[in-house]
């Protein structure tokens, strides 16, 4: 990882700000966001635990709108799954959207679910022209419904289809440009991927069109030796924070956030963890 | 944990206790680890080894290369299809479980199902499937075992996950959002899982248990107040009629199943119980979750107001059902002072 980087096209971002560090927003959190208001730039929200429900979540939800930025992060979309988009679903966060005053809203590369079944687990795409075009046309659906661009996040993958005929980054800037939509990039997932299919993660970031990039997600993950597994447990590894310094200096400024969602500390402990993020954004900067 | 007792002695005695006041079933886009389980203990071991182990990365037959099928296109349905089949299948994936299973309980990939994927020497195929095969499942009983604490200590870890995997291979997920899905283990023990030790049990307490997930999830309405209670004259009761907010539910069980949720909440070990009547009412207030055991009088009352029965009506039936206890009309204004307060019917009256 230390060979020189390609060269970056000037960042936009579809005008969207930069919204600093975050950390996703987990119930075991609430009680002390609300009587702490602690000093955090922004929060990302899991939307799908926000939707169908009119109880506590949605009311705190509310009260933390107020307060911080918030971006929606999905994961039952399903954009690249053969049944029909669910349309109910899109027109649900929307009006999530709507509600908290989102600045974006994701999801993933990948689908949850075909014949009607739902896995709830982000599936792996096969990287070829159909699927491309196929995931290209529900993007623009899924814009269109929003009134806004769609920002997709890649996903860590444990196996990959014998058909692909491109890599994940050439399927995603292909997307970008054929889709209009964004990316947000998990560069733990960039190392999750790398260790389990044997890629450089210097390949990956010199391949993504960095103006549609909007956000960068770091975490935790299970290192099993043979393999990696994106449990977002734990303290950001030193690898992940590498391979962050590395993207945000090619990003030229996109909002990053912390995900721990196995054994999770007290706020404190992962705003701290979040907070390691300025020094190899200071790299990167100084870098640059 | 109870709330201050209306002085009445025959006044309902709420008690808090929901899902409201646990960490709820949350979505993340993290795979469930395998490492905790003893199905993929396998991968612990592969942990604790140096990557350029021999044995660490071929403790498991891989299918040579040239057994595998040609990778021609195969469409991205069929892709999704074929690889949704594999990863949801209640059987354990041959090859790479570390324990020995019958024939019957192992799905052996064919070499067309192998050849749909890249292979790789660092781990085979079929181990990678085996993280996604065993998150599908993990995630789902994740969710189950959030919705339902208590039956899961009455069955016990082994048995709550066999019941899990029933539920998951019979009514898989339909819908985008897991907030709901619990609901299928409750139709299974009412329609399937006959063989469930102390079935009826098991069913009366997931109908409790699913009850309050269903009320935190519920859209909380206006709700009838006590000054609106006040104010209506004594000779518009007899015809009022009042409908069921919709964060409350009345059940009747065979068993004491409140009870019983109660003592394992305070941590007293209690035995599972002999069948006796009981009747629990659960509700939300604000974004806390109740229960309220109700006496049969109190049951049928609500029970007939909630299906549209005018008061006057209701209250003679009830009277009829239980002619060995006079006065019982004289309480029900303690009933319903209490049944107000706790937000049991709409704000929509009519006469």
């Amino acid at each position: 990882m230390t060979r020189p980087r390609a060269a970056a096209k000037p960042g936009n971002r579809f005008g969207l700000p930069n919204l600093g560090i975050g950390i996703g927003l987990r119930s075991v959190h609430y009680q002390h966001v609300l009587e702490q208001q602690p000093g955090i730039d922004w929060f990302e929200i899991i939307s799908d635990n926000y939707m169908q429900t009119s109880g506590r979540p949605m009311s705190i939800l509310d009260q933390i709108a107020e307060r911080y930025p918030i971006a929606m992060h999905g994961v039952s979309l399903s954009i690249g799954s053969t049944d029909p988009l669910n349309l109910t679903y899109v027109n649900d966060l929307k009006t999530l959207s709507r509600r908290c005053k989102a600045q974006w809203v994701s999801d993933h590369l990948c689908w949850t679910g075909v014949m009607g079944r739902n896995s709830h687990d982000l599936l792996p795409m096969p990287l070829t022209e159909e699927a491309l075009e196929h995931t290209a046309q529900r993007v623009k659906q899924v814009q269109d419904i929003l009134e806004m661009p769609l920002m997709l996040e890649n996903p860590s993958t444990y196996v990959e289809f014998a058909a692909s005929t491109m890599t994940e980054w050439d399927f995603l800037s292909a997307l970008c440009e054929r889709s209009g939509c964004g990316l947000l990039l998990d560069v733990n997932n960039i190392y999750v991927s790398s260790r389990n299919h044997g890629f450089d993660p210097i390949d990956y970031l010199d391949g993504v069109p960095w103006d549609r990039v909007v956000q960068f997600h770091v975490a935790g993950h299970t290192d099993n030796g043979t393999h990696c597994i994106d449990t977002h447990i734990g303290p950001v590894p030193s690898p992940v924070w590498e391979i962050l310094r590395q993207a945000h200096q090619r990003s030229l400024g996109a909002a990053v956030l912390l995900e721990w969602d196995a054994d999770i500390p007290g706020f404190g402990v992962v705003h701290k963890d979040a907070l390691r993020a300025r020094r190899f954004i200071a790299a990167a900067k100084s870098a640059a | 944990m109870s709330r201050k007792k209306t002085p009445a002695a025959s006044a309902p005695a709420p008690t808090a206790g929901g899902p409201a006041e646990i960490l709820h079933f949350e979505r993340a886009s993290a795979t469930p680890s395998a490492e905790p389980t003893a199905q993929t203990r396998r991968h612990t071991a592969a942990a604790a080894k140096p990557r350029s182990s021999a044995a660490a990365r071929h403790r498991t037959a891989r299918p040579a290369a040239a057994a595998m099928a040609p990778a021609a296109d195969p469409g991205l349905g069929h892709l999704q299809r074929a690889f949704h089949v594999i990863i949801t299948s209640p059987k354990r994936l041959s090859g790479c479980c570390g324990e020995a299973a019958h024939d019957g309980e192992l799905l052996t990939l064919s070499p067309q199902q192998l050849g749909l994927f890249k292979a790789a020497d660092n781990l085979p195929v079929v181990e990678r499937l085996e993280v996604y095969h065993y998150a599908y499942k993990a995630r789902l009983i994740d969710c189950l075992a959030d919705d339902y604490p208590t039956v899961k200590h009455v069955l016990g870890s082994e048995a709550f996950d066999a019941l899990c995997a029933e539920v998951i291979e019979h009514r898989p997920s339909r819908g985008p959002n897991l907030n709901f899905y619990g609901r299928a283990l409750l139709d299974h023990c009412r329609e399937g899982a006959r063989r469930l030790p102390g079935h009826a049990f098991i069913t009366e307490l997931a109908t409790l248990e699913w009850s309050m997930t269903e009320v935190f999830h519920a859209e909380a309405a206006p709700t009838f107040s006590l000054e609106q209670l006040r104010a209506i004259p004594m000779e518009q009761w007899a015809a009022m009629t009042f409908a069921p907010s919709q964060t409350v539910r009345i059940h009747r069980f065979a068993y004491p199943v409140n009870a019983y949720l109660q003592a394992h909440r305070d941590e007293q070990e209690p035995a599972v119980p002999r069948a006796k009547a009981s009747a629990t009412a659960v509700y939300r207030m604000g974004f806390k979750i109740w229960r309220m055991d109700l006496t049969p009088p109190m049951a049928g009352l609500l029970e007939a107001l909630f299906a549209g029965t005018a008061l006057a009506p209701a209250l003679d039936a009830m009277g009829t059902a239980y002619p060995d206890q006079p006065g019982l009309e004289a309480s029900v204004m303690t009933w319903f002072s209490e049944w107000v307060r706790s937000g049991f019917f709409a704000l929509q009256i009519g006469t």
